[in-house]
């Protein structure tokens, strides 16, 4: 049997790897002699391809794929096993390969691939950091979650790639969490595992806002405590990875959706129910959070983007932002920022970088500020001066601070260093 | 021998001609299935370091019309590959490049470009239905060349990029994703062919895209990354639309630029000391023209094409790039 069959059988099974993972090498580092025709592990549903034999098994399974297409009407059964592991072989190797991947949409429509055992492949194929960042590989997921959980759905061709029509069960969106975690540690910053992340949350909450309470649907009890849960869980998730901006981004999103004033209401029946107390500190509670990562790490950009972003989700366009208001609650907070970096800046190169760090995103913070306020009138004379944190800080600090009807509408900024 | 402070540009046009022989079987099959974005990238390198003559022609019309899948009406990237938006768009592309759009059967691609369209306005890649802003810019860019954009429905187009306007002005690769440089880049092309440009929060978005450059002179493609050579483009042809260029530092940019080429073997890498692809080689060198960078060809930032060639079709928008240096 070749190894393109053996592992295609090992991939494309009711039992299949839960995880897999590529070994450097060739098989006479990982298998005793004889191994030939199984030169991979598979232990405790893992599978470990030493690099050298997947590479090879690739070049024979697109062989095999081609010349199996060629000969496909009509297809024989024979011919259909080939084309199952050859595409699985294919796509371990070279998961940007969409050609492969819609040879297996076709089977899974045909009924020739269960759906259930190819969903089965693609988790364990996000579990290698490649696989995790191609967009077509999470597109898939929900292409085979759509006719899993919701085949009956007339969306289902003309879906636009929602997860909206699928009543997830607790349990399932659990697993989808856990996939795109796992995704987003193996391949930190991982654009499509927080937009698969943010599709699963957007279900959820159409399911909470559209559907009525019924014993054949998730409990709204159960489901309002995962939002809680993963309301909770983000903001962990963003104290261990502070340079993670797309979690910070996400956390922004569900934060305000789940308050009732998402921008992104395409799915609601009837207009967000209006802002709760309780939504409004929970906003204000991401905001602390972000000044408070900001205390202990303010050379992070992604850290100053929060904050930037917990500014926007609150109020009307012309209520979102006075300035000063902000300012004076920040301003104590920014001194202090910049006195402890030139305190710092006396030692060493790293802590002169640190300086020059917070330095600039403290200079270009100041300038967003003010641009976001109606109030002022703020053309410095070039912008790459703030780019580059040439800034004078306190008399920028001092503009932003004076109260509005002492100063005259044509009041210009004092000239920045 | 060869410094890296120049853009060397022979080095490179041999790179380029080089990608097209069979280094080895595996490289050349874990790349198929991007052969045609590939050969688009390549030749439009070598249009815009002036040496379009470098591959041949008729074997690159060859090798675009190999990948015409007919039952679609669309290309693959290689035959016997399936057909997708983003291979027809870079066919279409090579053949304006070599003045033969002729050679497509012009109702048929853009009935396939058309049925891609979503009710929401933003495009799917294939009958299997991947959305994502990257497609709608292809469909309006390749409606676009073949002139067939009377066909679109304009104001359903813009309103999906509309919803994907993030709380800092960029935008996503669909509603409610981070924005990413590149995202950016393919909704301000798209707004700007469809002349819609006032969907944009034009200063907030500048503001943004200039906060991508790193104290080394490198752009990144979002808030806390690494710079990549790519964004040299992403980031300054959206600028570029925008008319604020000058709000990155040229100099510091270009020269990160040039530490990226491989100056033994030719390329452009993503960074320096990183293997050059021909990827980051289209887009180091199209940053560069962007850039006034002297010796090279102006480039359109709103196509990605030589910008004399989108000009004599007519189709030339508003964008700024910085001016040619002398030398």
């Amino acid at each position: 049997m070749c190894v393109v069959s053996a592992l295609g059988i090992v991939l494309n099974n009711e039992v299949p790897p839960l995880g897999i993972e590529i070994l450097p090498g060739d098989a006479s580092a990982w298998l005793p002699e004889g191994s030939n025709e199984r030169p991979f592990l598979f232990e405790e549903r893992n599978l470990g391809i030493p690099s050298k034999v997947l590479y090879r098994a690739y070049l024979e399974a697109v062989h095999i794929f081609a010349e199996a297409r060629r000969t496909w009407h009509p297809i024989s059964e024979s011919n259909k096993t080939a084309l199952i592991h050859s595409s699985s072989v294919i796509l371990l190797a070279n998961p940007a390969h969409q050609t492969a991947l819609n040879a297996r949409k076709r089977f899974v429509l045909s009924k020739s691939l269960h759906a259930e055992v190819d969903l089965c492949f693609n988790t364990a194929l996000l579990s290698l950091p490649d696989a995790s960042k191609q967009s077509i590989v999470w597109h898939h997921r929900r292409w085979l979650l759509r006719r899993l959980r919701n085949p009956t759905s007339p969306l289902l061709e003309a879906h636009e790639d929602t997860l909206d029509v699928i009543n997830f069960s607790v349990e399932d969106l659990r697993q989808e969490f856990s996939i795109a975690s796992r995704a987003s540690e193996v391949y930190p910053r991982n654009y499509f595992a927080w937009t698969h992340r943010y599709l699963c949350m957007h279900s959820l909450l159409s399911t909470l806002r559209h559907q009525p309470s019924s014993s054949l649907l998730p409990s709204h009890h159960d489901l309002n405590a995962l939002l809680m849960e993963e309301c909770g869980w983000i903001k962990t998730w963003i104290d261990r990875h502070i340079s993670d901006y797309t979690a910070m981004q996400y956390a922004c999103q569900i934060f305000s959706i789940a308050a009732g004033m998402g921008k992104n209401n395409l799915s609601w029946a009837s207009p967000p129910p209006d802002m709760s107390p309780d939504a409004l500190l929970d906003i204000q509670g991401l905001r602390t959070h972000a000044q408070s990562l900001l205390h202990t790490y303010p050379e992070r950009e992604s850290l100053w983007m929060y904050f930037r972003d917990t500014f926007q989700m609150t109020g009307s366009p012309q209520e979102r932002l006075d300035a000063r208001s902000v300012v004076w609650g920040l301003v104590d907070f920014i001194r202090e920022l910049l006195d402890t970096s030139a305190a710092d800046s006396g030692q060493g190169t790293s802590a002169l970088d640190k300086y020059d760090s917070i330095n600039l995103h403290v200079c270009r913070f100041l300038a967003w500020l003010a641009r976001q306020s109606h109030a002022i009138d703020m053309r410095p004379q070039n912008p790459l001066d703030i780019l580059r944190g040439r800034c004078d800080y306190n008399a920028l600090l001092d503009t932003l601070l004076t109260p509005l009807p002492q100063r005259r509408s044509t009041d210009i900024i004092p000239q920045m260093k | 021998m060869t410094s890296s402070s120049q853009l060397l540009i022979p080095l490179h046009v041999r790179y380029i001609q080089s990608l097209g022989e069979n280094k080895d079987d595996l490289t050349y099959h874990l790349t198929a299935h991007l052969r045609m974005n590939a050969v688009y990238w390549g030749l439009t390198a070598l249009c815009i370091m002036d040496h379009k003559d470098a591959l041949s022609k008729d074997e690159t019309i060859e090798y675009v019309m190999s990948c015409w899948v007919d039952e679609a009406g669309a290309f693959g990237p290689h035959p016997d590959h399936d057909p997708h938006l983003l291979p027809t768009l870079s066919a279409i592309q090579i053949l304006v490049i070599h003045d033969a759009l002729d050679r497509i059967d012009v109702p048929r691609v853009t009935k396939f470009i058309l049925s891609l369209q979503q009710p929401s306005g933003v495009f799917a890649g294939d009958q299997f239905g991947e959305i994502d802003t990257r497609f709608l810019y292809s469909a309006v860019n390749a409606l676009s060349l073949l002139d067939q954009l009377h066909q679109l429905d304009v104001e359903k187009t813009v309103s999906y990029i509309k919803q994907c306007k993030n709380f800092d002005g960029g935008f996503g690769a669909v509603i409610g994703a981070e924005s990413h440089a590149a995202q950016v880049w393919v909704c301000t092309a798209a707004l700007a062919i469809l002349d819609r440009l006032d969907v944009i929060d034009q200063d907030t978005l500048a503001w943004w895209l200039a906060e991508r450059q790193l104290p080394n002179g490198g752009l990144n493609g979002r808030p806390q990354k690494l710079e990549d050579v790519c964004y040299s483009f992403w980031v300054l042809s959206s600028l570029s639309v925008l008319r604020k260029v000058s709000w990155i530092d040229a100099d510091k940019l270009t020269s990160f630029i040039l530490s990226a080429q491989d100056t033994e073997n030719g390329g452009i890498a993503d960074r320096p000391g990183d293997l050059p692809d021909v990827f980051h080689t289209i887009f180091g060198v199209a940053g560069l023209s962007l850039l006034g960078y002297p010796g090279l060809v102006d480039i359109d930032p709103v196509y990605c094409m030589p910008a004399n060639l989108i000009e004599s079709k007519g189709l030339r928008k508003g964008w700024e790039a910085l001016p040619r240096k002398a030398s």
